[in-house]
């Protein structure tokens, strides 16, 4: 399969990138891509009149934390996310996740923010964003403006990204002094999650003092159990907690949950509620 | 010098199959597929499971569980 013809722009920063973007009405920002924006072109699901390459710019790259905050660049691969020490320090469940996104080739080309942009269901990150808090920060025309998670993945392949917005960076509490873990069913061929869940936990005393619970792959988009939060907070977490939260969990994503022929729909929605208890005991390890 | 010998063929029809065919060729690989499905079909032995289709995906195992479950199997 070959791509309809395109015009090809490599920017020199975002500010150019965005005029771009917005000056010919059917161009699209390539980065990493070679996941999902890639074989669209070449299976003509997408035919931009351009490609703007904004793979080089500096603006885009690098990994902070300050002031409680972490800080990630839209250009950050999964393997240098996974790899950083202030990702391991602030929020180790999004480390992990990009640790186990793909193989190493996916990982050494896929960029976080490509991901979060495309909001492939089946992915990773966006439910450890979702879970852990985070915000997307976006330069357009208009300038530059934050959307947290819980408003930025819309629907399926959906996002609050406008035509002609960039995702500069992604911003998330430092979730030092707090529990948290990403785990997830991995597909056999494909390594997309069948389902992904991501907890943060607040623990104190032995109590859980407050609970974020994201899921993701088994539903059309990244999204958080208030049921699965309600059992878990106040509790002491033990397995009479763990089963309630389980049981809220499937009752909260019985209606959205999706399914194919290697994990039908009712099989899914069960193993929601396993891995949500595995989250927790990975999370308390 | 190549010895003389008379070429013959002798047809012994397997029992355990309905046309009586046997595998000829990577026959040490046949093996394993019916070797890892009894190894399942053990470990439900539980649950009076006694046949399931391949391939034995955790979905489908799953299911094999409710259903013995739903008909009074397992305990």
């Amino acid at each position: 399969m070959r791509p309809a013809k395109f015009d090809y722009q490599r920017p020199s920063s975002v500010a150019e990138a965005i005029k771009m973007l917005s000056s010919s009405g059917g161009a699209k920002a390539l980065a990493g891509g070679h996941e999902s924006g890639i074989p669209a072109l070449n299976l003509r699901l997408a035919q931009p009149d351009a490609l703007v390459d904004i793979g080089r710019l500096s603006e885009l790259k690098g990994i902070s934390a300050s002031g409680g905050k972490l800080s990630i660049g839209a250009l950050s691969t999964h393997a240098e996310i996974a790899a950083s020490a202030d990702v391991k320090a602030h929020c180790a469940a999004l480390a992990s996740a990009c640790a186990n996104v793909g193989d190493p080739q996916v990982r050494n080309w896929g960029l976080l923010c490509d991901g979060i942009a495309h909001a492939d269901p089946s992915s990773d990150p966006p439910t450890v964003l979702l879970a852990a808090g985070g915000t997307v920060h976006i330069q357009g025309t208009g300038g530059s403006r934050s959307v947290a998670a819980s408003d930025f993945f819309v629907d399926l392949f959906t996002t609050a990204l406008a035509d002609g917005e960039l995702i500069t960076r992604i911003e998330i509490p430092s979730l030092q002094g707090k529990k948290s873990a990403y785990v997830k069913m991995t597909h056999p061929a494909s390594r997309y999650a069948v389902l992904g869940i991501c907890v943060v936990l607040g623990v104190e005393g032995g109590k859980c003092s407050s609970a974020s619970v994201a899921i993701g792959g088994c539903v059309p988009k990244a999204t958080k159990s208030a049921g699965a939060e309600a059992a878990l907070k106040g509790s002491s977490l033990d397995d009479q907690a763990l089963d309630a939260a389980a049981n809220a969990l499937m009752s909260d994503i019985a209606s959205a949950v999706t399914g194919d022929i290697y994990a039908p729909e009712k099989y899914r929605k069960q193993m929601a509620g396993v891995y949500l208890k595995r989250a927790v005991r990975a999370a308390l390890a | 010098m190549f010895p003389k010998f008379e070429l013959d063929h002798t047809v012994t029809p397997s029992p355990h199959h309905p046309v009586g065919v046997k595998g000829i060729g990577e026959t040490g690989t046949i093996a394993s597929t019916p070797t890892v499905y009894n190894a399942v079909l053990d470990a439900l032995k539980p649950f009076g499971i006694k046949q399931m289709d391949m391939p034995m995906t955790p979905a489908r195992v799953w299911q094999a569980v409710q259903d013995a479950k739903a008909n009074g199997g397992g305990h």
